[in-house]
C-alpha cells in the first residue's frame, strides 16, 4: 500500500550530549543538510546507553540504530566510552549472529566540531539503512501497526 | 495521569519557516497525557516565559515539553523560569526543532513529520520524568597547598588574600622550592632571591596561612568541600616553639654534612637551616638513625659523636661523650674488642675507623696533658645506700652511673684491688694499670667507696647490708674460677687455670711457670696466659681441639701472640695428664680432625684414633672457660643460679629478688669489657627505677641503624686506617711494658675525618648544650596532623633528570667541572658556595672557556625524555650572558638543538646574549672527556656541517626537568591521574589547565609540565582564583541528574564500580529482613558529591538496579518506544 | 563403576564427618528418585542420612545455585561440587553473592554424566576449588570443538541465521527455567520481571523470546560458566549453549583467552572493565 511506496526508514541515534549532540547543533549552524529519517536521543555519555535500548528499537520497527560518542581519550567523563566500545562491539556481533543486518546497528566517534562527519555519517547510514529495507525481523507486527496508523503525514 | 504542556516555538522564523508550526501543535494535542499545547513567536522571551507560567497555572500542568532550540542553549534557561512556579525545574523536557530540524533539512512536510516525532518523543519522556533536587554539601573553607615553591606559595597567598585559611605543606625544612636556589631571572635579570624571599616572608606573616615544613601528606579521604587529610610532621629534633634562628648550634655541630640546597658544591652542619633567608628560619636535625658503630656497641657509646668532635680538634668535649656512658676510656681504647669497628661503614670501601684507638688517645692525650680533670656530679644528692659486690667493669660502671645521680655507692671487692678482671684477667702489656687505677679513681672522686678485701659470704652478707641500710644490690662477682678439663690427673701439681695463673702474675707475685708451659684452650684468656708466660721466660704451646680458623679468641691476639714467639698445636686435645710422684711431667694428647658442622654451625673436633702423642711439660694452663664463683654468695645467702651456673637475673638484670640485681660475666658468663659495661649502667637504672618507683626504659634511647650502602660512597676519597706503632718486639717477648703505643694527635684527627657521617647527625650534642633556649629534642619522633580541607592545590614542582647514568658520553658524572644548569645557579649565586664567584668544583680556579649543552635528556627520546623542557633555552642564555658578564675575556660556547624564546622579551634577551659575544653552535656535543685540566668537548655544528672540538675548562648542561620524586605516590594517595612522563593531568588541556578529573584538586605550576616562572605564577594565581570561587559559597548545590541504587533490585555484584570513573559507588552494608531475622548484605551506594552524571554504572547494571536519574530506564524505553510510532 | 561405588561411599563417610563435628549446617547434593536413571538435589541435615548421598552418572544437577537460596547462611554450607559446579561457586564468590567462608566445598572429580549434551565440552573435569576432594583427580580431556557449533553457525547468512533463531524463539515459552537454574543469573531482580521498568512485554510471541533470550545471553555472556545447565532444563530443548558461547568465542577473540570462574579472583568482568588497547572499529 501507499505507505510502502513513500517508505522512509526509522533511524535513532543515542548522542553523547558534549560531542556528537553538539556535533549535531553545530551542523545547523551551519545548515548543514541530511535526511529527516534520523533522530537524535541525548544521553549524557555514550555509556549511559544500555544495549538493551537497541534491541528494543529493533522490536519496536526502528531500522537502523546508531550509538555516537566522543572518540576514545577524549571522553568528557574520563572513561566512559571505553565501556562503550566493550559493549558494542559485542552487542553487534550478538545482533548480527542473530540475523540482524550489521549495518543496522552501528557505533561512531563523532566529536563536537566534526559536524561534517556527523552529516556525512547520517547521511550515509540513511542509505544503507533505506537500502536494506524495512527491518522486520524480529519486530513487533502488531505495534507496527499502530505505527502506521499513527504515520501523521497522511 | 500526568498533565503535560507542549510550547511550540517558531523563533522568529528560523523554526517557522522549515516546519508548519500549526500541523506541530494538532499532532501534539493528540499525544497521551499532553492536555494544553500552544505556540509562541520567541518562548525564550519574557512574554514567552510568562506565557508558560501562565498556561500551567491555568491548565494545572504538572510537566513541560518545550519546542525550541537545542537544550544546550535555553534547557537552563527554562529550568531556571520553573523554579518560579509549581512545577520542579526538571520536569521539563526540550525538542530541539531547530538545530536538528528545522535547519537541517529541506522537505518541510518530511520536516515536520519529524519536529512531530521528536515532539512526540519529548512528551513520552518528561510523562516519566520526577522531581529531582539538588542535595547540598558543605564547604570547609580551608585550602591545602602541597608544595611550598614559588607556585605554592602564589596559591596559598592568593587564596589568604579571598580571606580564607590556608595549610601550606613542604617536605623541605623551608619553603621557597627551585626559585630562591636560583640567582637572576630572565629576560629581566633580576635577583631571584630578591623576587621570591619576599613572597616567603609574606606567607609566614599572613595570619590565613599556616606553614607545616618538613611534613608530607600522608593520606586524603573526602570528596570536594570535604577532603580530610593526615599530614606527617616529620622529626626535626628541635622545638620551633622554643628555636631563635640564632646559629649557635651550627656552630657547635662539627659534622660536616653534603649541602643538598647547593647540590653537593658545598658543606654545611649536621643541625641547619636550608639557606639564610630560611622560612622558618629555625634549625632542623638531619638524623637518618643511629650511626652503625653506635647501634652494634653493646652499651651504645656515641662513637660517632667522639670521633666527630676529635675529627675538628675538640678533645675534651669527645672525652665528655665517652664519659656520658663510661668513666673507662683509656680501658676500653686499650682492651676492647671494639664491634664499632666492625661494623664500621668504611669496611664497604676500604678499611674501618680505629675508633678505640681514637679513644684511647682521647683518655692518653687528656692525662698527659693533665685535662683528665673530675667528672662533676650534677645532680641532686640522694640518700639511699647502694651496695655494689664486685669492682669489675660491670660494677664499677654500674657504682658511676649510680654516682651521677647522686646515690650513695660503696663497692664490696673481694681482692686486695679494684678492677675485677680488668686489674686481674688483663696483662699489662695489653692494659697499663696506671691508666685503670687513675679511671677508677675519677669514680672514687664521684664519691663511690670502694672497699677492697671484703668477700661477700666471708667478710659481708645481704642481711646485715640491709641492716646497716642498703636499699639495693648489685652483684658483680664475674666468674673467676676455671672450668675443669675432666682427663685424668688433672689436678696433679703444676696444673693451673688461666685466670689463676694470670691473677698472681697481675697482682705482681710473679709465678714461675718454668720452661715448658703449655696452654690449653683457644680465647682470649689463653692467649694472655700464653703470652704472659712467654714474658716469663717459658717457652710456650697452646693447645687447641680445632683449628685456627675456629678461635674463639681475637684474631690480632693471636698475631701478636705468634709474633712474640707462641707456638701452636691445633687439631689436638689433652686425654691425660702424666705426672711422676704428684708433679706433673707430660701431658698426653690424641689428634683431632674436624667433624660436620654442630648447631651453632661450628665444626666439632672428633678424635683420629691412634695419633697419640706425648709432649713434656712443666706447667700446663688451662683456659677453656670460666665459671662464677657461686660459694661466696651462697654463703651470704643468696642461691638463685641457671643451669650454666651463672646468677638467674632477666635481661633488665633484675633477679627474683626485689632489692637484688646481676650482671656482668656472674650472669652471662665469661664475655668482654664492653658487654659487663653495658650490663652495669643497665643495672644502674633497673636500680634507679627500683628505688624511685619509675619505669624509665632500661636501654639508652637508641634509633634504628642507619646504614649507608657502599654505592653511596664511590664519591669518598679512599684513605687507609692510621697505623697502630708498638713497642720493638724484643722488649715485647721479655718485658710487660704495654705493646701498643696509640695514636699521637695527627693520627687520631686523620683517623677521625675518616668518618662518613653514617647517620649525619652525631648524637655528639654539642648543639644541646650550645643551645640557651634548650630547643634541641633529641628523641623527638615523627607526627601525624589530621585536618579538614575543602580544596587541595598540588604544586609540587620539579627535579632535574638525573643525566649521570644517561649521559656515560658526558663523563656519566665523573669529571667534577661537568655541572648542571642548577649547580651553575648555586655557584654564580652571592649566597653560594662560592659566594658567587664562577669557580671549578675542582680546583677552585675561574673557568675562561664554558661551554653550555642544551635540551640535556629533553627532546632526547631514546635517552631521555621526549618533551621539551621549555626552560632551557632562556636559562641557557642567561648563563652564557653571566659566564660572559662575571668573567673577563672569557669564551662562552652554546650547543643547541633550536632556540625556542617563545615570551615576552625573551628574544631580545637571547639576541643580546649572542652580541655579549656567546657562540651558539647547532648541534649537540658527542663526547666529552678529560685531558690535563681540560674538559674537550666533541660535537658538530650541523649547519656548517662540520666537525667541532672545543677545549672547556668548565660544561654547564642545562637537563630537562622532571616532575619532582613521589609525585606518582601522591598522585596515588588524591586519586588524580599522571602522564606516561609522570607529569600530573589537567582535567582539560585547553578549557581546564588547573583542574584535575577529581572534584576539588587542582594543579599549578610544573608539576604539571615544564614551564617558566611567569607561567608558573599564572598559573598559581589561576587555581587560587578556582579555589577561592569554590569557597565562595556555604555549600555546594550538587548536579540532581545523578545515578541512584534501588536497594532491593541491587545484588551488590559490584559491576559498576568498576564502571565509575569517579569513584563515586562503593559496596556498602544493608540490614534486610528475611523471614523473622534481619540479614547485611551489601549493596551499591552513589557519592552524590562525587558522581557526575555519566550513567556509565546505569548501562552497564543488568537488573537496572542502578539508574541515573534524568535519563532513567524508563526515560529513555519510553523515548525509543515513541520515536518508533 | 566400582570406583564410583567407592567414592559413593568416602561421600558418604565424609558428610557424616561433617555433620557430626558440626562443620556444616547441611549438605547440598544428589539423592535417589523412584527412578535408577534419575537423581534429585537432596539436602542432608543429619549425620543419620548421609547415606542418602549419591554418587553415579546420573548425577547430572548443577548444585551451585542453590547456595543463594540460604539467605541467612547461619553456618557453613556443605556442598558436592564437580568441575563445573566449582567454576560457578568462584563465580558466585567473584560477584559478592557469598563469601568463601560461607561454603564448604566437597569436591567431586567428574568423567562426565549421562547427559551428554551437558558435559560434552567440559574442559574441566576437576573440581577447581575444593575444601575436601573425594576419590582421585581425573585426567582432563582439552576440547577442541568449544566453539564449533558457533561458528558452522556463523557462516549461515543473515537471512538463514534470522530463520534459525526465529524458529528457535518462537518454541520457547519464556517459563525462565534456564534463568532460575543459572548459577551466574544471580540478579535480585531479573530485568524480565520488571514489566513496570517496561524492559520485556508480556506477550509470549517470537520478539519477546527474542528479546529475553538475547539479553540472558548478553547478560550471562561475560560470565558463563559452562556448566549447560540452561540447556539441560530448557523443556523445549532450545539450544542456548549456542547462543552463549557466541558471547565467549567474541569476547576471547577481542579481549584475550577467557575462561570464567578457575579462580576465586578471576579478571574483572569484561563488561566492568576496559583497556586502552581494546581494539577500535567505530572510528
Amino acid at each position: 500500500m501507499s505507505v510502502i511506496k513513500e517508505w522512509e526508514p526509522k533511524i535513532l541515534v543515542f548522542t553523547c550530549n558534549w560531542c556528537t549532540y553538539t556535533g549535531a547543533d553545530l551542523a545547523g549552524l551551519n545548515r548543514m543538510k541530511y535526511p529527516e529519517n534520523v533522530r537524535l536521543v541525548r544521553v549524557p555519555c555514550s555509556s549511559r546507553v544500555n544495549p538493551q535500548f537497541i534491541l528494543r528499537a529493533f522490536m519496536k520497527g526502528c531500522d537502523g540504530v546508531l550509538v555516537c560518542g566522543c572518540h576514545p581519550g577524549d571522553c568528557h567523563y574520563v572513561s566512559g566510552n571505553y565501556f562503550t566500545r566493550r559493549r558494542f562491539m559485542l552487542m553487534q556481533r550478538l545482533l548480527e549472529y542473530n540475523g540482524v543486518d550489521p549495518a543496522r546497528f552501528q557505533a561512531r566517534w563523532i566529536s563536537g566540531s566534526e559536524a561534517a562527519k556527523f552529516r556525512d555519517t547520517m547521511i550515509r547510514v540513511s542509505k544503507e539503512i533505506k537500502a536494506l529495507g524495512p527491518n522486520t525481523k524480529f519486530r513487533e507486527d502488531w505495534y507496527v501497526k499502530e505505527a502506521i496508523a499513527n504515520e501523521p503525514s497522511k | 495521569m500526568s498533565r503535560i504542556g507542549v510550547f511550540v516555538c517558531h523563533c522568529g522564523s528560523n523554526i517557522a519557516s522549515g516546519v508548519h508550526i500549526d500541523k506541530v501543535v494538532e499532532a501534539a494535542k493528540l499525544f497521551p497525557n499532553v492536555v494544553y499545547c500552544e505556540d509562541n513567536k520567541y518562548t525564550c522571551s519574557e512574554p514567552g516565559q510568562f506565557k508558560i507560567k501562565a498556561a500551567i497555572v491555568e491548565h494545572r500542568l504538572d510537566r513541560v515539553v518545550v519546542c525550541t532550540c537545542s537544550p544546550r542553549m535555553h534547557e537552563s534557561t527554562f529550568r531556571k523560569m520553573l523554579k518560579g512556579t509549581t512545577i520542579n525545574p526538571y520536569m521539563l523536557e526540550v525538542a530541539n526543532l531547530r538545530e536538528q530540524c528545522s535547519w537541517v533539512h529541506t522537505d518541510k512536510d518530511k520536516a515536520t513529520d519529524k519536529a512531530i516525532s521528536l515532539v512526540r518523543m519529548a512528551a513520552a519522556k518528561v510523562n516519566e520524568n520526577t522531581s529531582l533536587f539538588p542535595s547540598k554539601i558543605k564547604v570547609t573553607k580551608r585550602a591545602l597547598v602541597i608544595g611550598g615553591g614559588i607556585a605554592g606559595m602564589q596559591t596559598a597567598l592568593d587564596i589568604a588574600d579571598a580571606g580564607h585559611q590556608v595549610t601550606l605543606v613542604e617536605r623541605e625544612p623551608s619553603i621557597g622550592g627551585k626559585m630562591v636556589m636560583l640567582d637572576k631571572t630572565f629576560p629581566t635579570m633580576d635577583c631571584s632571591a630578591c623576587i621570591s624571599t619576599p613572597k616567603m616572608v609574606e606567607c609566614s606573616s599572613h595570619p590565613n596561612i599556616t606553614i607545616m615544613t618538613s611534613s608530607e601528606v600522608e593520606k586524603v579521604d573526602g570528596y570536594i568541600g570535604n577532603f580530610q587529610a593526615i599530614i606527617r610532621q616529620k622529626a626535626r629534633y628541635v622545638d620551633h616553639s622554643l628555636c631563635k634562628g640564632c646559629s649557635d648550634c651550627m656552630d657547635a655541630c662539627p659534622v660536616q654534612a653534603r649541602n643538598n640546597f647547593d647540590l653537593g658544591l658545598g658543606k654545611r652542619k649536621a643541625v641547619y637551616t636550608l639557606f639564610p633567608q630560611a622560612v622558618p628560619n629555625k634549625a632542623v636535625i638531619e638524623k637518618k638513625g643511629a650511626s652503625p658503630c653506635k647501634f652494634n656497641c653493646p652499651a651504645h657509646l656515641d662513637a660517632h659523636g667522639y670521633m666527630a668532635l676529635t675529627g675538628v680538634g675538640r678533645y675534651e668535649e669527645a672525652l665528655g661523650v665517652v664519659r656520658r656512658t663510661t668513666p673507662f676510656a683509656g680501658v676500653l681504647g686499650r682492651v676492647c674488642f671494639h664491634p664499632c669497628e666492625e661494623n664500621c661503614s668504611r669496611n664497604k670501601i676500604d678499611q674501618p675507623l680505629a675508633i678505640a684507638t681514637v679513644k684511647r688517645f682521647l683518655a692518653d692525650n687528656a692525662r698527659k696533658s693533665g685535662k683528665l680533670g673530675k667528672i662533676a656530679v650534677t645532680a641532686e644528692p640522694k640518700d639511699q645506700k647502694i651496695a655494689i659486690i664486685g669492682s669489675g667493669p660491670a660494677g664499677l660502671n654500674c657504682a658511676y652511673m649510680l654516682a651521677l645521680e647522686g646515690y650513695k655507692v660503696t663497692v664490696f671487692e673481694a681482692l686486695p684491688k679494684p678492677g675485677g678482671m680488668l686489674k686481674v684477667g688483663i696483662p699489662d702489656y695489653r692494659l697499663d694499670k696506671a691508666v685503670l687505677a687513675e679511671e677508677i679513681k675519677l669514680i672514687e672522686d664521684m664519691g663511690v667507696e670502694i672497699k677492697c678485701n671484703t668477700r661477700i659470704g666471708k667478710d659481708i652478707s645481704f642481711k646485715a647490708l640491709r641492716g646497716k641500710g642498703y636499699k639495693a644490690f648489685f652483684i658483680a662477682i664475674g666468674a673467676h674460677t676455671d672450668s675443669k678439663l675432666n682427663v685424668p690427673g688433672e689436678d696433679a701439681l703444676g696444673v693451673v687455670a688461666g685466670v689463676d695463673f694470670l691473677r698472681e702474675s697481675n697482682l705482681g707475685n710473679n709465678p714461675k711457670p718454668g720452661k715448658r708451659v703449655i696452654v690449653v684452650g683457644g680465647g682470649n684468656v689463653a692467649m694472655d696466659a700464653a703470652r704472659t708466660a712467654l714474658r716469663l721466660g717459658s717457652d710456650v704451646t697452646v693447645l687447641y681441639r680445632r683449628s685456627e680458623a675456629e678461635m674463639p679468641a681475637n684474631a690480632l691476639e693471636i698475631d701478636h701472640a705468634r709474633e712474640e714467639g707462641v707456638k701452636f698445636e691445633f687439631l689436638a686435645a689433652p686425654m691425660e695428664i702424666i705426672s711422676e710422684n704428684g708433679k706433673l711431667s707430660g701431658v698426653k694428647s690424641i689428634r683431632n680432625r674436624l667433624g660436620e658442622p654442630d648447631a651453632k654451625g661450628r665444626r666439632s673436633p672428633v678424635p683420629i684414633p691412634g695419633s697419640e702423642f706425648i709432649l713434656g711439660v712443666d706447667t700446663l694452663i688451662k683456659a677453656i672457660g670460666q665459671k662464677v664463683v657461686q660459694e661466696d654468695l651462697t654463703a651470704a645467702g643468696f642461691t638463685l643460679y641457671d643451669r650454666w651456673g651463672n646468677i638467674a637475673a632477666n635481661a633488665e638484670t633484675k633477679t627474683e629478688l626485689a632489692d637484688v640485681f646481676a650482671g656482668g660475666d656472674a650472669q652471662t658468663g665469661p664475655a668482654t669489657v664492653i658487654e659487663a659495661i653495658a650490663a652495669g649502667n643497665k643495672a644502674a637504672k633497673a636500680i634507679m627505677n627500683y628505688l624511685e618507683g619509675t619505669e624509665l626504659p632500661i636501654e639508652p634511647y637508641l634509633m634504628p641503624e642507619a646504614t649507608v650502602e657502599a654505592d653511596e660512597l664511590k664519591n669518598v676519597p679512599r684513605a687507609a686506617r692510621g697505623r697502630m706503632p708498638m713497642i720493638p718486639i724484643q722488649d715485647r717477648r721479655s718485658t710487660f711494658k704495654e705493646a701498643e703505643l696509640g695514636f699521637d694527635e695527627k693520627t687520631a684527627v686523620a683517623e677521625a675525618l675518616r668518618c662518613v657521617n653514617c647517620a649525619v647527625c652525631s648524637e655528639c650534642r654539642a648543639c644541646e648544650t650550645a643551645c640557651q633556649s634548650k630547643a634541641i629534642l633529641r628523641e623527638q619522633e615523627d607526627e601525624l596532623i589530621t585536618q579538614d580541607f575543602g580544596a587541595i592545590v598540588v604544586t609540587t614542582g620539579y627535579e632535574l633528570i638525573d643525566w649521570a647514568p644517561l649521559y656515560g658520553e658526558y663523563g656519566g658524572g665523573r669529571y667534577p667541572d661537568v655541572i648542571t644548569g642548577l649547580q651553575f645557579e648555586r655557584l654564580v649565586n652571592a649566597s653560594g658556595p662560592t659566594e658567587g664567584h664562577i669557580l671549578r668544583p675542582s680546583d677552585q680556579t675561574e673557568p675562561k672557556n664554558v661551554v653550555i649543552i642544551k635540551c640535556v635528556g629533553s627532546r632526547d627520546e631514546n635517552k631521555g625524555k621526549a618533551y621539551c623542557s621549555r626552560a632551557c633555552c632562556m636559562y641557557g642564555a642567561k648563563h652564557a650572558h653571566q659566564v660572559l658578564d662575571k668573567i673577563p675575556d672569557s669564551r662562552c660556547y652554546v650547543f643547541y638543538m633550536d632556540v625556542r624564546t617563545a615570551g615576552k622579551g625573551y628574544e631580545e634577551f637571547y639576541g643580546r646574549t649572542r652580541e655579549d659575544g656567546a657562540m651558539y653552535l647547532r648541534g649537540r656535543v658527542a663526547k666529552i672527556y678529560q685531558e690535563g685540566g681540560k674538559l674537550i668537548c666533541k660535537g658538530e655544528d650541523s649547519l656548517l656541517g662540520k666537525a667541532v672540538t672545543v677545549e672547556a675548562d668548565m660544561v654547564v648542561l642545562e637537563t630537562a626537568m622532571v616532575p619532582s620524586p613521589g609525585v606518582v605516590k601522591l598522585a596515588g594517595i588524591l586519586g588524580i591521574s599522571t602522564d606516561p612522563d609522570k607529569w600530573l593531568n589537567e582535567a582539560h588541556p585547553k578549557l581546564r589547565p588547573v583542574e584535575t578529573n577529581s572534584a576539588g584538586i587542582f594543579l599549578a605550576g610544573t608539576c604539571q609540565g615544564p614551564k617558566d616562572i611567569p607561567d608558573t605564577v599564572a598559573q598559581a594565581g589561576a587555581a587560587a582564583a578556582k579555589v577561592s570561587a569554590l569557597f565562595s559559597n556555604d555549600e555546594l548545590e550538587t548536579n540532581p541528574m545523578i545515578s541512584k541504587v534501588i536497594d532491593e533490585k541491587c545484588s551488590g555484584c559490584g559491576l559498576c564500580v568498576g564502571c565509575c570513573p569517579y569513584t563515586a559507588i562503593s559496596l556498602q552494608e544493608i540490614e534486610e529482613r528475611v523471614g523473622a531475622l534481619r540479614v547485611k548484605r551489601l549493596v551499591a551506594s552513589v557519592n552524590h558529591a562525587l558522581c557526575q552524571g555519566c550513567g556509565a554504572c546505569a548501562g552497564a547494571c543488568r537488573p537496572g538496579a542502578i539508574d541515573l536519574q534524568g535519563f532513567s530506564n524508563r526515560q529513555l524505553l519510553e523515548e525509543v518506544d515513541a520515536l518508533c510510532l | 563403576m566400582s570406583q564410583v561405588n567407592e567414592m559413593q561411599a568416602q561421600l558418604r563417610k565424609v558428610a557424616a564427618e561433617l555433620l557430626e563435628n558440626d562443620t556444616v549446617g547441611y549438605i547440598i547434593g544428589w539423592g535417589a528418585t523412584r527412578f535408577p536413571d534419575r537423581t534429585t538435589p537432596v539436602f542432608i541435615h543429619e549425620a543419620k542420612d548421609a547415606d542418602k548421598l549419591m554418587w553415579n552418572e546420573y548425577c547430572v544437577n548443577g548444585l551451585a545455585k542453590y547456595v543463594l537460596d540460604d539467605k541467612i547462611k547461619a553456618k557453613k554450607i556443605g556442598i558436592c561440587i564437580r568441575g563445573c559446579d566449582s567454576r560457578a561457586i568462584n563465580r558466585l564468590i567473584i560477584d559478592n553473592q557469598i563469601k568463601r567462608e560461607n561454603v564448604y566445598l566437597i569436591g567431586l572429580p567428574c568423567e562426565g554424566k549421562a547427559d551428554k549434551i551437558k558435559c560434552g565440552k567440559c574442559a574441566h573435569k576437576n573440581p577447581v576449588i575444593h575444601d575436601v576432594l573425594i576419590g582421585d583427580l581425573v585426567a582432563e580431556t582439552p576440547v577442541t570443538d568449544r566453539f564449533k557449533a558457533v561458528e558452522d553457525q556463523e557462516k549461515l547468512t543473515s537471512d538463514e541465521k534470522h530463520a534459525y533463531w526465529k524458529g528457535v524463539y518462537d518454541k520457547c515459552i519464556r517459563c525462565f527455567a534456564c534463568r532460575n537454574v543459572c548459577p551466574v543469573c544471580s540478579c535480585k531482580e531479573c530485568f524480565a520481571d520488571q514489566y513496570r521498568v517496561g524492559w520485556q512485554g508480556k506477550q509470549n510471541n517470537s520478539t519477546e523470546n527474542w528479546n529475553y533470550g538475547l539479553t540472558r545471553s548478553y547478560h550471562v555472556g561475560d560470565r558463563c560458566v559452562e556448566c549447560g545447565e540452561c540447556e539441560r532444563v530448557c523443556p523445549m530443548d532450545l539450544p542456548l549453549m549456542l547462543q552463549n558461547r557466541k558471547m565467549l568465542k567474541d569476547i576471547n577473540e577481542l579481549f584475550g583467552d577467557y575462561e570464567c570462574g578457575l579462580s576465586e579472583e578471576d579478571r574483572a568482568p569484561i563488561l566492568g572493565d576496559y583497556d586502552l588497547s581494546d581494539r577500535d572499529e567505530f572510528m
